[in-house]
């Protein structure tokens, strides 16, 4: 299974903060990002969509950078399947209410407090971590990506309306949560319980 | 001797090649069984409402069975982006018939008019469904064809549809068994989305 990206998109920490130190030990250096500009956050996210992420968002940013709330909204519009553990130096009440609603409303996953003890934010990218492993789409990348990448692209299923999806794209589509991608998610689980329910006790592959 | 009546959207982008093979297939197997069937193949030129108003009345005083290999929304059958069988429209027609649409949705109300429309029989499906690619598109066709074909051999239309459903199981626990869960996940699907409307009791000695 690919291992979770950690993304922290704040602009006030360097290489060398403790978070990330912590983070790189548990997670690999590789898999640890740290952009300080907010729109290259937002980008490196949506570029980077087919990866399972945990993003770990500031809310202020300098002038002529999109603010965090900007860049929440961006990835929501995109997915919902990315957590998004808002980190800020802002008191809550604060915070501009409408930005609030916005959050709250589109799942952010936790909001953390820059005055925080480390490992409490790292407890919470365990179990955001965790949350994405047990996740069907997570279980169906791993699947996929068990497949070379030529089949990975190539039609796999054709939709009797006339639409075809390869692997890929079945996995974009269930990380989308378009209709087709939710449909799928259900008819991955409706395969578990038939087969249970027909006392398969062990599914292969 | 039976009659058959076999509409398939062969030109039909992407799915034609799935048509047309799912209709090879099943006059392969009538022909086989049943050598002396009259089998009028409708291709994507005569799927059209005014074929099917034409010819229609021409052959429902007798019993005949009609399958159809095209889209499908929930009221109608299509093929080259117009309906050619619609709800309430022309199913009336199908009087005397055992109706077999191997399309999406037609299910949740074409089956139903049809069935009420005196077609004696309906099978169909009632939920989206889909078509296995390359290595397993024989798969997906057999499975498709099963309940026709064992009706052909002689099964009741109820049994052939039972049949149809254990096939599909089969189907499901063999892509499993191959590491196919996904296609083995849209198979299940197709199993759950099939419906009998009508009289199961006929066998194809009254066609």
């Amino acid at each position: 299974m690919n291992t979770t990206k950690i993304v922290v998109i704040h602009d006030d920490i360097g290489e060398k903060d403790p978070l990330l130190v912590v983070l790189r030990e548990e997670y690999g250096a590789d898999n640890v990002i740290l952009k300080k500009k907010s729109k290259e956050g937002l980008n490196y996210v949506l570029e980077n969509l087919s990866q399972k992420m945990v993003v770990i968002l500031d809310l202020n940013f300098k002038a002529g950078e999109p603010s965090g709330v900007h860049v929440f909204e961006g990835i929501r519009k995109q997915t919902s399947l990315v957590y998004v553990i808002i980190w800020t130096a802002s008191a809550l009440e604060d915070i501009n209410r409408e930005d609030l609603k916005s959050m709250i409303n589109n799942d952010a996953l936790a909001f953390m407090s820059s005055t925080d003890d480390i490992e409490k934010i790292v407890s919470k990218v365990s179990s955001a971590s965790h949350q994405l492993d047990i996740r069907i789409d997570s279980a169906l990348e791993q699947w996929i990506s068990l497949h070379p990448e030529s089949e990975k692209q190539s039609p796999y299923i054709l939709t009797r309306d006339g639409k075809s999806y390869s692997l890929n794209e079945i996995l974009q589509e269930i990380r989308l949560k378009t209709p087709f991608g939710m449909e799928t998610e259900k008819d991955i689980l409706l395969l578990a319980i038939d087969m249970l329910s027909r006392g398969k006790k062990k599914i292969d592959g | 001797m039976a009659n058959f009546h076999i509409a398939f959207d062969h030109t039909n982008v992407p799915l034609g090649l799935y048509f047309e093979e799912s209709k090879v297939d099943l006059i392969n197997h009538i022909n086989h069984i049943i050598p002396l069937s009259v089998v009028n193949e409708i291709n994507s030129g005569r799927c059209n409402q005014a074929y099917i108003d034409m010819f229609i009345p021409t052959i429902n005083v007798s019993n005949f069975i009609f399958v159809a290999y095209s889209h499908g929304l929930k009221n109608k059958l299509t093929a080259n982006g117009d309906s050619y069988i619609e709800s309430d429209i022309n199913s009336n027609l199908f009087t005397n018939c055992f109706f077999y649409s191997m399309s999406c949705l037609t299910g949740i109300d074409l089956g139903l008019k049809l069935a009420k429309n005196d077609s004696h029989t309906f099978i169909g499906y009632r939920y989206d469904v889909n078509a296995l690619l390359s290595k397993y598109m024989k798969l997906s066709i057999d499975c498709d064809n099963f309940a026709i074909k064992k009706f052909i051999d002689g099964s009741t239309i109820v049994e052939s549809f039972n049949l149809m459903k254990i096939n599909f199981t089969t189907a499901v626990d063999y892509l499993e068994s191959e590491g196919e869960l996904l296609l083995a996940s849209f198979l299940r699907k197709n199993r759950d989305a099939l419906v009998l409307y009508g009289d199961g009791s006929r066998t194809i000695a009254d066609f």
